[in-house]
This record gives C-alpha cells, sequence and structure tokens, in this order.
C-alpha cells in the first residue's frame, strides 16, 4: 500500500478505535446512536464521496461501526451525479422504490432501511420507466415501523407520505448504480470485517491454552487458520478491485459473491476456534460474525450476483471465456 | 489490527499485453492436440520445440544464455496463455520453470553455458528427484546417497514420482552427501544426473488415470562429475527452498480444471438454466480472483522477492478450487452431455486427486501458511 493510502488508513483506524469500542457497537444495537463516532468521522470530512471511502468502509466493517456511513456515502455520490453540489450535512439513510407522486407529496413504502432509528435524514430514489428521481426527506416526517437484522442493525420499514425537503432529477438508471455501490460498500465491509476475525482468531489461539500449551500448536487448529487466512486474502483482494466505488458490473458480481462465499466459511472457523466464549454477546466476535451473515445477503447474495456474472459470460461463446477473464484483469 | 497476507493489485504491462496477442496467434494456428484438462497430462517435445523458436521457453534468462532477459509478468502472460488453451506443455515445463532459475542462482558458469541455451532451444528437458519411496512431504529425510571418488561422486538410490523422467534428459536429484546429523537439513546437494546414463534405471509407474507418465529411478554406482554438482556441495536444502516460490507460485496451480469450465460452458450454450448460469458465474469469480493473485505473487518475484508464503496461500486455495471445479459442474450438468465434455470431464475427475499432492501437499502448504500467521 502506498505511503498516502496509509496514511489515510491509520487516519481511518485510529478514529475508529478511539470512538468505535465494542462498548459503543453494544449500545448501538441497544438504541444508543454514536454521536461522537460520526462527529469525528464527519469532522475529518470521511462522510463525503472521495478517493478514500472505499478504504473507509473495510475500516468500518472491522470495526462494526453502527451507523449508515455506506449509505451516507453513496447518497452524496448520487446527489454530485445528479448534478448537486451541496454537501450533505447531516447523517443520512438510503432507499429506493416505486414511488407515486401526487403534487408535491411522495408516497410509497420502502423497507430494509439501514438506521432509521438513529439518521435524521433519507435520500429516497424514485425511479420510474423514463427518469430518476432523488427526494431528501426528514425521518421526522415520515411513519417508521422498526425492525432489526440478525447484527442488531436497524433495518427499519418506512412508509412515506410527505413532501422532500429537496428534490432532484437523477441520471436514469440510476437503481443500476445504487445496486453496484451498495454491493461493492457490503462487499468492502464484509473484507474488513473477515481481516479483523482472521487477527481476533489467530490471537485467541494463541493465547488459549488447553493440555498445556496454546490451542494454535495443534495442526486440527493451524490448518483451519489456514485455511481462514487463504478466504482472507481471498476477500481483501477482490475488495480492491471495487474500492473505489464506481467499479464496473463485473468486478461488483465479483466482490459481491465471492467474498460473501468467503464469509460463511470464515465465520464457521472463527466460532469452531473461539469455542463457548465466541458463542456469546459478551465476546466481541459476534459484532463481526452476525454482521457478515447479514452483509452477505444484502444488495444481493452469492447467488443473484453469480447469476449476473453467469448470464453475462453466456451471451459469449466457451471459446471467448478466456478472454473474458484476462480482460478482467 | 492484524493484517493478513497481502497481494497488492498489479498491472500487466503494454508488453506483456501485446505478448499475449502473439501466444494467440500462434496456438490460433496449432493443431494435433486435444486440449488436456490437467496441464501435467499434456507433454509434446515438437510442441515445446516451436514455443522454443519463438524464444518462450527461458524467456526470463539473460540473452548471453539463450534467454529472452524479459520479465516475470510478460512470461505470466505466455504460461497462462497455453495453460487455459490446455497446450501440451509438459515436456519442457519443468526446466523453464525451476531447473533453469535453479542453475542461473546456483549453478557454475560452465553448467549455466551447458545447460541453460539448449533448454531454450528445447533440446534439454528436465525432471525433479526429490521424493523417494520413503520421503514425500518429509524431504530431509531422503536416503539416496553419494560417496566421494576420483573426480565425483557415486551416487546410489531411488527417487519415485518423477515426472517426465522416461523420455527426458537430465533428472536434477537432492541426494545426501554427507551422513545425517542433528542439524537434519545440513549434508544435501543436487546433482544434474543424466537420464541416459546406463547405470540409471527409469521405471514407469502407471497413475490412476492410466497414464505412465511418472516414474521410478534406480541409481547403481552412478558416477557424477565434480560439474555436475550443482554449487556447493552440502547447499542442496537451501537450493531446494528457493525453487518453492517458482514451483509453486504459477497459473498451473489453479488452471488444471478450466478446459473443464470452457467445455462446460459450450454445453449449456443453448438454454442454459438459471442454476448453470449461477454455477459458472461462481467458477468465474474464483478463477478471475485467484489470478489477480496469482499475477500479484509474479510482480513480487520480478521486483526480486521471495514470496514463498504468498506462493503457498495462492497454491492452496487455486488447488481446492480446481478439486471443486469438476464436482460442481457435475451438480448442475445437463443430463446428456457431448463425448468431447465427458472426455475433457473425466481426465479432470481421474487428475484431480493429485492436484492437492503435487508440489507440496495441501497439509504442508497450509502448514506454511501457519507459520506465516506466527503459529508455528
Amino acid at each position: 500500500m502506498d505511503q498516502e493510502k496509509q496514511l489515510i488508513k491509520d487516519t481511518i483506524e485510529r478514529i475508529l478505535d478511539d470512538h468505535c469500542t465494542p462498548g459503543v457497537v453494544d449500545a448501538a444495537e441497544a438504541g444508543t446512536s454514536p454521536e461522537t463516532l460520526w462527529q469525528h468521522l464527519f469532522d475529518n470530512g470521511l462522510l463525503q464521496p472521495g478517493d478514500h471511502a472505499g478504504q473507509l468502509l473495510r475500516s468500518c466493517g472491522s470495526r462494526a461501526v453502527p451507523a449508515p456511513v455506506s449509505e451516507t456515502i453513496i447518497a452524496g455520490q448520487l446527489l454530485v451525479q445528479a448534478g448537486h453540489e451541496e454537501p450533505l450535512e447531516a447523517m443520512t439513510t438510503l432507499a429506493m422504490a416505486a414511488m407515486s407522486e401526487v403534487g408535491e407529496i411522495w408516497k410509497g413504502e420502502v423497507t430494509n432501511v439501514a438506521f432509521a432509528n438513529i439518521a435524521p435524514q433519507i435520500l429516497v430514489l424514485h425511479n420510474d420507466m423514463n427518469r430518476s428521481k432523488l427526494g431528501l426527506f426528514n425521518m421526522k416526517d415520515l411513519e417508521i415501523t422498526s425492525a432489526t437484522n440478525m447484527a442488531g442493525e436497524s433495518r427499519a420499514s418506512i412508509a412515506i407520505d410527505a413532501k422532500p425537503i429537496k428534490t432532484v432529477n437523477a441520471p436514469a438508471r440510476s437503481s443500476g448504480d445504487v445496486m453496484k455501490r451498495g454491493a461493492s460498500s457490503r462487499a468492502l465491509m464484509m473484507a474488513g470485517a473477515i481481516e479483523a476475525i482472521l487477527g481476533l482468531t489467530v490471537e485467541y489461539a494463541t493465547t488459549r491454552q488447553q493440555f498445556g500449551r496454546p490451542i494454535s500448536k495443534f495442526q486440527a487448529v493451524q490448518q483451519q487458520l489456514a485455511v481462514m487466512a487463504g478466504e482472507a486474502a481471498v476477500s481483501m483482494r477482490a475488495s480492491d478491485s471495487v474500492i473505489g466505488l464506481d467499479a464496473n458490473i463485473t468486478d461488483v458480481a465479483i466482490a459481491k459473491s465471492r467474498i460473501g462465499e468467503a464469509a460463511g466459511k470464515v465465520s464457521d472457523i472463527a466460532h469452531q476456534v473461539h469455542g463457548a466464549i465466541g458463542y456469546t454477546r459478551e465476546h466481541r466476535l459476534n459484532h463481526l460474525t452476525r454482521r457478515l451473515w447479514c452483509w452477505r445477503d444484502e444488495y444481493g447474495g452469492e447467488r443473484y450476483w453469480q447469476q449476473i456474472l453467469g448470464r453475462r459470460i453466456c451471451q459469449s461463446s466457451a471459446v471467448g471465456l478466456w478472454s473474458r477473464i484476462t480482460a478482467a484483469g | 489490527m492484524f493484517q493478513g497476507l497481502s497481494f497488492e493489485p498489479v498491472s500487466l504491462p503494454a508488453e506483456a499485453e501485446q505478448l499475449r496477442r502473439e501466444v494467440r496467434d500462434f496456438l490460433a494456428k496449432e493443431q494435433g492436440w486435444f486440449p488436456n484438462s490437467d496441464f501435467n497430462a499434456g507433454e509434446s517435445a515438437a510442441f515445446s520445440q516451436r514455443l522454443a523458436e519463438r524464444g518462450w521457453i527461458g524467456m526470463t534468462w539473460p540473452k548471453q544464455y539463450g534467454g529472452g532477459d524479459r520479465s516475470f509478468l510478460e512470461r505470466y502472460v505466455v504460461t497462462e496463455e497455453l495453460l487455459a488453451a490446455g497446450a501440451p506443455v509438459g515436456a519442457h515445463w519443468i526446466a523453464d520453470r525451476q531447473s533453469g532459475p535453479l542453475l542461473l542462482k546456483f549453478g557454475s558458469e560452465a553448467q549455466r553455458e551447458k545447460f541453460l541455451p539448449a533448454i531454450t532451444r528445447g533440446e534439454y528437458f528436465f525432471s525433479i528427484g526429490m521424493s523417494e519411496p520413503d520421503t514425500g512431504s518429509d524431504l530431509a529425510s531422503i536416503r539416496t546417497s553419494a560417496e566421494r571418488t576420483d573426480g565425483g561422486w557415486i551416487l546410489n538410490g531411488s527417487k519415485i514420482w518423477t515426472s517426465g523422467a522416461h523420455h527426458n534428459h537430465f533428472l536434477i536429484a537432492l541426494v545426501r552427501t554427507e551422513p545425517p546429523s542433528d542439524n537434519r537439513h545440513a549434508g544435501m546437494s543436487q546433482f544434474i544426473v543424466d537420464l541416459k546414463d546406463n547405470n540409471v534405471t527409469v521405471t514407469g509407474i502407471k497413475n490412476l488415470a492410466g497414464e505412465s507418465d511418472f516414474n521410478q529411478v534406480f541409481f547403481d554406482d552412478v558416477f557424477i562429475p565434480d560439474d555436475h554438482v550443482v554449487g556447493e556441495p552440502g547447499n542442496g536444502w537451501a537450493q531446494v527452498m528457493s525453487e518453492l516460490a517458482y514451483e509453486r507460485s504459477g497459473p498451473e496451480r489453479f488452471l488444471s480444471a478450466f478446459r473443464v469450465v470452457v467445455e462446460f460452458m459450450e454445453e449449456i450454450k443453448d438454454e442454459p438454466t438459471d442454476e448453470q448460469m449461477a454455477v459458472l458465474g461462481r467458477l468465474v469469480s474464483h478463477i478471475v480472483t485467484l489470478r489477480r493473485m496469482s499475477i500479484s505473487v509474479a510482480g513480487m518475484l520480478e521486483a526480486g522477492g521471495t514470496p514463498d508464503t504468498e506462493a503457498a496461500l495462492v497454491k492452496d486455495v487455486g488447488n481446492a478450487f480446481e478439486r471443486m471445479v469438476p464436482e460442481m459442474i457435475r451438480a448442475c450438468a445437463p443430463n446428456n452431455v457431448s463425448p468431447r465434455f465427458a472426455r475433457t470431464f473425466q481426465e479432470c475427475v481421474l487428475h484431480a486427486p493429485s492436484f492437492t499432492l503435487r508440489g507440496g501437499t495441501q497439509e504442508i502448504l497450509r502448514g506454511v501458511i501457519a507459520r506465516g500467521l506466527g503459529l508455528r
């Protein structure tokens, strides 16, 4: 990694280490918004779209950041793409759905909205056949039905029957962009979480003693950790190809599906090596594995993206398969 | 926070892409061989010589020894194109991949001049002599040994699983030149053995697929002149260790089953089901990612590093993937398949057990990775 990128990574991770402790993650699951963390990220300019965003998401994944970081950044990107220069000033979540417009009022329902319980605003992408529109709403104008995913992250349903505080016309097919960027964000977050799990598990195995020695001395455990390291390396490299949050659909499909596959294997091994203590809420492993089990299914699971990739490949001949692989770089 | 092993993205240079086009043009005109579904399953001295004429053997070696002075990344492109096409590369593969580099790094000037140009012309093919009937993963336990004599050594013992020894010209054998001691890795040397020597006997062994590709080689008082000892006597272990990154890092470690994927695609082309398309997408997601990591390792070699752990990791993940390929395809293949698909598929299944054995078993590679994690 070059020096500048390393500096950005170190800055991000210092903020996260200071302000996104396991206690903050647990408190967020109980409903407390991580405002100090958010303020630090915001004050450092990290929540605007930029080259740092991919690394930010990987690092956020590794610390289980319980806030709509990817949503705020993707919302910012959509607005910039639509020619709207003013940056977002507040925590913003994101949704897309068919809406109906009655005068200036938008009506419709969105589901699985991330962190609606703490985000004061939401950007909704409303697509119809001919055009897309972005509408920014104050959360207090909307009707929220709370729900959480397996990781205790808020994933609410929202009934919209309100006037947006801002409306912008968006380029057509923006929904494709949301899927690609959303999938990329989950791929990056999973890669970060996987790397963190590898570190936690190696540390556990080298300190936990049984039969008079660290369990890392047993070949059965070493072999499993080696498999985990393989999946972690694969995940990191796959995520590098989507780190700009503007990747082509092939790279997104590869990253999301391959890292989603890795997520299952890595969590299995991590829990096996950690034994019973890793199976508690008290130990921090659950912050990461529960998130992997959720994030792998958000913005399309493995099957969804494998099928997209396979369908695209089948549009060319078998003879051309190798060329497509080399063209992917 | 702990960092796993890193595989920085590496872009192939423009020269490499130009070379790719040349290799594809070359392959388009090739005929007379059926694409193999395991690089180890195809060999043709004539094919190797045609490659040699294009300058594609010994590409990274200095021009003074017949090489092309080209980068590891350019070599990578040539080798991956050949493997993806299922070309019969077996005859020259070992010489090009590791025997030549060994002599470049540790051999005497006379050895470099004697062997390297001939390898680049496709005139000398090499086999590896490491395993023995009682020595597999525990390489330091070898018993083949040599005793000092006038002007050289007298070699006795046996090597096994020596691919290609029945028709290659030379074997580089790891032998004991001093008795075993407390230092298990001391006292070994590598010898260049002439496979046509009267005191060398090569006996074919039929593998599970019915091919007689590998062999047992017997040494009966074989005279090895001093100038056929690679580098210094006693330096054998260090030499063998230095070959490992070359041996383990290439695209052959995840492309062995690639032809099955191509034939599968051909088989489903008219009306692919959703499941078949998803399986194809899954396979490609693995191949693309492994390829990116493998190129990264080639970049590390180009930069002069010794990416032993990285090479072991890519080989381990790659080999596990190779073994999965026929199983995944089988689970969604059409009921009636063409003879061509059946042939490629069956060859792969029959070779698959060897993917995770050769060049370092899965268990050994995972031990290397574990060491890289600080666990051993």
